[in-house]
């Protein structure tokens, strides 16, 4: 198991959290450009305080800390 | 026998005196004995006596003796009375013996049915004729016995039931008359002479009344010592419902030929198999044999396969050997489903056509997929005992390996028992089995990974890039833009020589095109297809590498290479640029003055290497799973799963963690997951490394190769090359067509304007803005142009 084993899992509670399956068109819950993106522990504490403060990747204060780096 | 003496029957002379009187006259007789008259006497009639033959003439012989030995040839012929010769016989067997003593084939002068007679002539006080021939080994080439038991051979019969031995000379006509002999006469005959018989074996004649005399004296070594001739014998009835075959292997189970049988002894066969008795079938068969038909739907094999339990050890063993030899044998091993010692034959076997037009490969995998879901302890059992290839061993069911699979279904010994040293050196297997916390080490000590035989995780690759290419053509065009396209392909599919991969290649890359609303799409498919219609020999070509040569008649992709699609707009880019441009070089370019700005590019370089990176750690699979989730061992999996996690502990934050633990996921779920972020991350990623790597190639030529002259360092210490190198450079013009393509590439592939702001960054805007109205001005004498950008 390694980083990217973690982030999947994150991942899939997050979706669970957003009442959506892992076989639907999920884009809209990901910020452009997530997946180019390849720090999985932040991407995973991201999705975290996403699902902790029931609130949007995108207004996530650690995605704001990083954002400009995502490009 | 009937002896065949060839005579030439001289013409009868016409009685002259002289013969008249010699017949009359003895005197007158041993006068002319001597000369050609006295062939007169060789006439045997009454009127002469057998006296007159038997006087004496000259010291010990009689006048029968000097006639015999004038005229014996043809004494035969005149004995037109036989009657009456046999008379003289019977009334002076001294006649015969003189006869005999001259070698004269008297047997022959009767008829069959006149010899019983003249065998019975006593010739002396103890011997009749018979008797006397027999004993004293007398002219014995001219007795015979008839092939029925006749009276003829009732003679001989009793002859050898009062003799005590057999002359070897006799050989023949005690094997004859046996041969005839009734089932009574010939026990007697035989227990008469049961060891003569039993020396002469090899050349008797038999018959089933000596097979039922010798299984009723079980002497069943003789039997097995039959000559394969009479190996009909052993088909024919021996009582009511049996055969002889049949009613031996009863009294006699262990009963085998001496001779061995061949696919051509069919009933044999059937006999044998009918009791069960498979070794003798398989006993120095050549096993092709096997493949002979036994009846309308079935060969030797399938019989042989029916009744697998019967079969020894060995012989199922080399059977089994044999059918990873030979597909045919292979076939009707698997038609009659025999599977289990079939997992680990060669790739070449696998992929031949098998039973109902599936290859083996094909009809094996179904056998795996039905144990997995429905075998059970039997399959658990059976797979215990086999070697399976490495092809099976990582071919996925339900998203598992089988290995996988086995390593559930088998505890650990079992798991390690049946895998073979070259398993364990595939680099695959050795990950799953670390993860499955399986130590092959005891068993096998420490073995180097083989990284060639890597070719299951390569097809899993292919497999995700069909998808991920899926995703760049995903969204909508106009009827006109599609009409067009199919037109295109229509086109380029009839000449029968372009490379179908390479159309649809082509078909994909220009419908991602519109639904990017690039510059002059409708116009470039429209010139590829006037160029096809003016020059039928044009085509698209599909080869090892991607390249345009100078050429008006193709140009060449590589499908298979990851970024076919950045390739095939690149070599159209040069094409175009040749077949419209004539590889133009405008002025303007010559003039250019370009200062670079080294820290974006630096810039440039680490963000190419990141999408590298990520790119090349897409392709590397983690097999995560140490237990496999079911609801009764839920507390364990969780116990497992938490201990995992716990590893974590101080990289992500407790709350993370604990997160975590109360929300596992359920490994399927996790697997398939697990796949769709493979595929999110390669769409993400494929697009932005072709361009990045488009604006890299574009300042390597600017510089006529001499920034990337050295490679680049990837941030580990390795150093990979990029860009053509300066001797490519060397050569007039050579920059810009290759500026040209890479523009070309970079503005045909989504989110150009992000890259060509990247570009304007480190080269300034004057590049760009030549490039774009060179573009431009490329196609503006075209008809239909639409500028929808």
């Amino acid at each position: 198991m390694n980083n990217k084993d973690i982030y999947v899992m994150m991942e899939m509670n997050y979706l669970k959290e957003n009442n959506r399956n892992i076989n639907d068109d999920n884009s809209d819950l990901f910020p452009l450009n997530w997946y180019s993106f390849s720090d999985y522990k932040l991407k995973t504490e991201i999705l975290y305080e996403s699902i902790k403060n029931n609130e949007k990747i995108i207004n996530t204060k650690k995605y704001n800390e990083i954002k400009n780096d995502i490009h | 026998m009937v002896a065949n003496i060839k005579i030439v029957k001289p013409e009868r002379k016409k009685f002259n005196l002289i013969e008249k009187r010699i017949r009359k006259n003895v005197k007158v007789a041993i006068k002319y004995l001597n000369t050609e008259y006295s062939s007169a006497l060789t006439c045997q009639t009454s009127d002469i006596s057998n006296d007159f033959y038997l006087t004496k003439v000259d010291g010990n012989k009689t006048i029968l003796d000097i006639l015999l030995e004038k005229h014996g040839e043809f004494f035969n012929f005149y004995h037109d009375n036989q009657d009456e010769l046999l008379n003289r016989f019977i009334k002076n067997s001294e006649i015969i013996e003189i006869y005999l003593n001259h070698e004269i084939n008297i047997i022959s002068f009767f008829p069959i049915d006149k010899l019983k007679t003249l065998l019975s002539i006593k010739i002396n006080e103890q011997e009749t004729l018979l008797e006397y021939m027999l004993n004293n080994k007398i002219m014995i080439d001219t007795l015979y016995v008839t092939k029925e038991f006749s009276e003829l051979n009732l003679l001989f019969y009793d002859y050898f039931m009062k003799c005590d031995n057999i002359y070897s000379e006799n050989f023949y006509i005690f094997d004859k008359l046996l041969v005839s002999l009734p089932k009574d006469n010939t026990y007697e005959l035989l227990n008469k002479h049961f060891d003569y018989f039993k020396e002469n074996i090899d050349n008797i004649n038999f018959t089933s009344n000596i097979l039922y005399y010798l299984i009723e004296k079980k002497e069943f070594n003789l039997i097995s010592n039959i000559s394969k001739q009479y190996k009909d014998l052993f088909i024919s009835k021996y009582d009511d419902n049996n055969t002889f075959l049949d009613y031996i292997l009863k009294i006699n189970p262990c009963f085998k030929f001496n001779f061995s049988l061949g696919p051509f002894d069919k009933e044999l066969n059937r006999i044998f198999i009918k009791n069960g008795k498979f070794d003798i079938i398989l006993k120095d068969i050549e096993f092709k044999s096997l493949l002979f038909k036994y009846d309308n739907n079935k060969t030797y094999l399938d019989i042989i396969l029916e009744n697998f339990d019967k079969i020894k050890r060995d012989d199922r063993k080399k059977l089994g050997e044999y059918a990873k030899k030979n597909v045919e044998f292979l076939k009707i091993f698997l038609k009659q489903g025999f599977f289990i010692n079939f997992l680990n034959i060669s790739d070449e076997l696998l992929n031949q056509i098998g039973n109902n037009q599936k290859t083996i490969y094909d009809e094996i995998n179904s056998f795996i997929i039905f144990n997995l879901k429905f075998g059970g302890d039997t399959f658990k059992a059976l797979i215990k005992n086999v070697n399976i290839s490495n092809r099976f061993l990582l071919q996925k069911y339900w998203g598992f390996t089988l290995l996988e699979h086995l390593s559930v279904l088998l505890d650990k010994n079992s798991l390690l028992n049946i895998l073979t040293y070259d398993n364990i050196s595939n680099v695959e297997i050795q990950t799953i089995l670390r993860f499955r916390g399986i130590n092959w080490e005891e068993k096998y000590g420490n073995i180097p990974m083989n990284f060639d035989i890597n070719e299951p995780l390569e097809r899993q690759k292919n497999e995700i890039l069909k998808d991920e290419y899926e995703k760049y053509y995903i969204g909508e065009i106009e009827i006109e833009e599609q009409l067009l396209l199919d037109k295109f392909k229509e086109v380029f599919e009839n000449d029968g020589k372009s490379s179908i991969e390479v159309i649809e290649l082509a078909y994909n890359s220009f419908k991602m095109m519109f639904i990017n609303k690039n510059r002059f799409t409708n116009v470039i498919i429209n010139k590829l297809i006037e160029i096809k219609i003016s020059n039928p020999q044009f085509i698209l070509k599909k080869d090892s590498r991607s390249y345009f040569f100078h050429n008006y008649n193709c140009f060449s992709i590589n499908v298979n290479e990851i970024n076919a699609i950045g390739s095939f707009l690149h070599e159209l880019g040069h094409f175009l640029h040749f077949i419209v441009k004539d590889y133009e070089v405008p002025n303007q370019f010559k003039n250019l003055n370009i200062i670079i700005d080294y820290d974006s590019l630096e810039k440039l370089r680490k963000n190419y290497l990141n999408e590298r990176r990520l790119l090349e750690d897409i392709f590397k699979q983690d097999f995560y799973k140490q237990s496999q989730y079911t609801q009764e061992n839920e507390k364990t999996y969780i116990e497992t799963f938490s201990k995992i996690i716990e590893r974590y502990r101080g990289i992500y934050s407790d709350e993370t963690l604990e997160y975590l633990q109360e929300n596992f996921p359920i490994e399927k779920q996790y697997r398939q997951y697990y796949n769709e972020v493979v595929l999110s991350e390669l769409v993400s990623v494929l697009p932005e490394i072709t361009s990045l790597g488009s604006l890299l190639d574009i300042i390597d030529a600017l510089t006529q190769g001499e920034v990337f002259e050295k490679g680049i360092e990837m941030g580990n210490g390795e150093i990979r090359q990029i860009g053509h190198g300066k001797e490519y450079y060397s050569y007039d013009n050579n920059d810009f067509i290759e500026i040209f393509a890479q523009y070309f590439e970079l503005i045909n592939f989504p989110n150009d304007e992000k890259y060509l702001q990247i570009l304007e960054s480190i080269v300034g805007s004057e590049l760009i803005e030549l490039l774009n109205n060179f573009y431009n001005e490329m196609f503006k004498n075209y008809q239909n142009i639409q500028v929808r950008k």
